[in-house]
């Protein structure tokens, strides 16, 4: 049984416009000890989705159906105190997006860390104080004992996502969701982060749900990865596989307009248009108003989730038996397969 | 790590949500510097007042000028002498012992009844916003039908109602200023509550109160405490018109407001007797107004202190200080806390 299985969830949002369909059917697992990579762009519903996970959706957003289980219990069905006292940072905890606002400016870094020690723990506040010192420590922070007196304001960026890092590790959670956690960052303090994800996770014996819009950051810290598209999974791979052997279309956009030290700007291939509405979302698969490749069946019923390799599926009628003829587009494996891959057969 | 340590210390002032920050700038406001003078000497006042009633039963005042209480019809309506530096009213009592052992009661009423609705405001200003939906709609109405009513007519009837006490003169007014409290308090949580500390508070599993009581009333206490500075002067007026009326504050105990009261009746022949009290009322108020005003325009640039770590884009903090720094600088530039320019960028 994996750490956590998520099936089928689905966060929508009641607004005066309509419903925002934020997360549609979205199933993911992350197995102990693995990092799960959640990608996808901007609106996606990365950020919503993990936050579904702990009930930290507000009105006028609501968790409509799937299930949540985690270590066999199923989080959705647990009420507010429940998930308050025995799931949230205490088995599972979360890393945000921007350090600077997510430190409480009126304490001091070792408060807000002793603060959640002693809330969920038994213990003392001295034993808490020391407690958070080691944490600060551990995470790499220089003269702990000393910073832990200091505000946020004092702490530098990276700094402060070390803090956060150290927060989100105080009661040895199970699971950690870091939510775009070196987006704010700049480069180097990114590679030391996640550096420090690494030694983490084999010090605390942690999974991670890593989100993220960056495909570089995905290969240094993650096992698999889930490509997220308007709330729902495109495609999810071994990151390996999905890198040399990528079958959504989605995925293979995504892919050609990655900036990476070695590729010019003009090599780009940015993806065509902007991502629809999730209020009223394109019938069938929700890619195909910018795919290339896209065909008439593709505006009729969600594609499902069909097995294109070892432990990889991806959402695209081109890999379906009522397909376009083509089934064995994924077992050729091109690597890489450009816009003329999958598109041969239109 | 000299410079480091010092800009530390500095920048300590502005950690404590801008409460320290705003106070410290307050010294370069002749207006507030004027009005915390007036106020310290009231404060001054009233301490001697208590400590003289309380721990030497009167002895202070009487070898000074004159036992307030002490009537010497003889000496009724007698004009200010050296031996009576305000004169006596109809009973031959001291004026100024009168008008000093009334700043006892008006500061009382001042703090206290502020002390009620700062604390009753606060609280439930802070609950209405972090709960929002139906509880902020219900407790928001609440307060608003308390608003719609005329203080004074309020405070009033809650006095012909329990009686004329001091005690029940603090509580009516503590219970009638509980609005304005309560509203700046909602604008305040209204934006805090969107903060990502908030977030992260929840996704450790703080209950409640705790998020409440540590993360959102101290971030936005400062805005509140410049209402209560202002108010205060309305207080204390407020109280002065009801012991004019003939509630609140019993004979033979001074207060200035019943002193102006009895005074009319001679108001031709002895004006001293009302002048005084009058004076002082109108010091005072002045006194709390200035200081407020002045705490006011501290925490303009308040904002700007506060971006400083509120901004996401400097991963050191201090690097974009100058920045702000400049910002006051412009209102003094005598501001010392210029030396942060170059302390701030290593």
């Amino acid at each position: 049984m994996a750490l956590l299985e998520v099936e089928d969830l689905r966060t929508y949002f009641y607004t005066e416009e309509g419903i925002v369909q934020a997360v549609d059917g979205v199933s993911f697992e992350v197995e102990r000890g693995e990092t799960l990579g959640l990608v996808g762009e901007s609106g996606a519903g990365k950020s919503v989705a993990v936050k579904s996970l702990l009930g930290l959706i507000r009105p006028p957003g609501h968790v409509v159906d799937g299930s949540v289980r985690f270590k066999g219990d199923d989080l959705t069905e647990y009420s507010e105190a429940q998930l308050r006292n025995q799931v949230r940072g205490t088995e599972i905890s979360v890393i945000f997006q921007d350090p600077m606002s997510a430190l409480n400016p009126v304490f001091t870094v070792g408060t807000q860390i002793s603060e959640i020690i002693e809330h969920h723990r038994d213990v003392t506040h001295e034993a808490a104080w020391s407690r958070a010192v080691e944490l600060l420590d551990d995470v790499g922070i220089p003269d702990p004992a000393e910073r832990a007196d200091q505000y946020p304001h004092e702490f530098s960026g990276g700094m402060q996502q070390r803090a956060l890092i150290a927060m989100a590790l105080s009661c040895e959670p199970d699971l950690i969701i870091a939510d775009e956690p070196t987006t704010a960052l700049d480069v180097t303090i990114q590679a030391q982060i996640l550096d420090l994800f690494d030694d983490i996770k084999t010090k605390y014996d942690t999974s991670m749900i890593y989100v993220t819009h960056d495909l570089g950051v995905v290969r240094e810290v993650c096992d698999r990865v889930s490509v997220m598209y308007l709330g729902e999974i495109a495609e999810s791979a071994p990151y390996e596989e999905l890198y040399r052997n990528p079958k959504h279309p989605y995925t293979q956009a995504l892919l050609r307009s990655t900036v990476s030290a070695d590729r010019r700007t003009e090599d780009l291939d940015p993806i065509e248009g902007s991502m629809p509405s999730a209020i009223h979302p394109p019938s069938g698969c929700r890619y195909r108003t910018r795919c290339p490749v896209a065909f008439e069946d593709c505006s009729r019923g969600e594609p499902p989730r069909f097995d294109v390799g070892p432990d990889h599926d991806a959402a695209c009628l081109h890999y379906g038996d009522g397909g376009d003829g083509d089934p064995k587009l994924h077992e050729t494996g091109r690597p890489g397969t450009g816009v003329g891959g999958t598109g041969g057969d239109r | 790590m000299s410079s480091e340590s010092s800009t530390a210390t500095n920048t300590e002032f502005e950690a404590e949500s801008g409460i320290v920050a705003t106070l410290k700038e307050l010294r370069y406001s002749p207006t507030a510097v004027s009005g915390g003078f007036i106020v310290a000497i009231l404060i001054g006042m009233g301490l001697f007042s208590t400590i003289d009633l309380y721990v030497f039963d009167k002895q202070l005042i009487t070898a000074l000028l004159a036992d307030p209480h002490e009537m010497d019809q003889i000496n009724a309506y007698a004009p200010p002498s050296a031996s009576h530096p305000m004169g006596t009213d109809q009973f031959g009592r001291d004026v100024f012992a009168r008008v000093i052992y009334g700043s006892r009661i008006a500061l009382a009423i001042g703090l206290i009844a502020v002390g009620i609705s700062f604390v009753g405001g606060v609280l439930i200003g802070a609950f209405a916003a972090y709960s929002g939906g139906y509880t902020d709609d219900v407790l928001m109405r609440l307060i608003e039908v308390l608003y719609s009513i005329p203080g004074l007519v309020l405070a009033m009837t809650l006095m012909a109602i329990m009686g004329a006490s001091i005690y029940n003169l603090f509580f009516a007014y503590g219970i009638i200023g509980i609005p304005a409290y309560a509203r700046v308090m909602r604008s305040e949580v209204l934006s805090i509550r969107e903060e990502e500390y908030v977030d992260a508070a929840r996704a450790a599993g703080l209950p409640t109160y705790k998020i409440l009581l540590r993360e959102i009333i101290p971030n936005g206490f400062a805005a509140v405490l410049v209402q209560a500075t202002l108010s205060l002067g309305g207080v204390i007026i407020g109280a002065a018109a009801l012991s004019f009326l003939g509630f609140g504050v019993q004979p033979p105990t001074a207060s200035w407001g019943r002193m102006l009261n009895t005074a009319q009746e001679a108001l031709l022949i002895a004006p001293w007797v009302a002048a005084f009290p009058g004076l002082m009322i109108f010091l005072t108020v002045m006194g709390f107004n200035m200081l407020g005003d002045g705490l006011r325009d501290a925490m303009d640039p308040k904002t700007s202190l506060k971006n400083s770590y509120d901004e996401d884009n400097l991963p050191v903090p201090g690097a974009d200080d100058s920045g702000t720094r400049t910002q006051t600088a412009v209102d003094d530039p005598t501001s010392p806390n210029i030396d942060l320019q170059d302390g701030g960028d290593d």
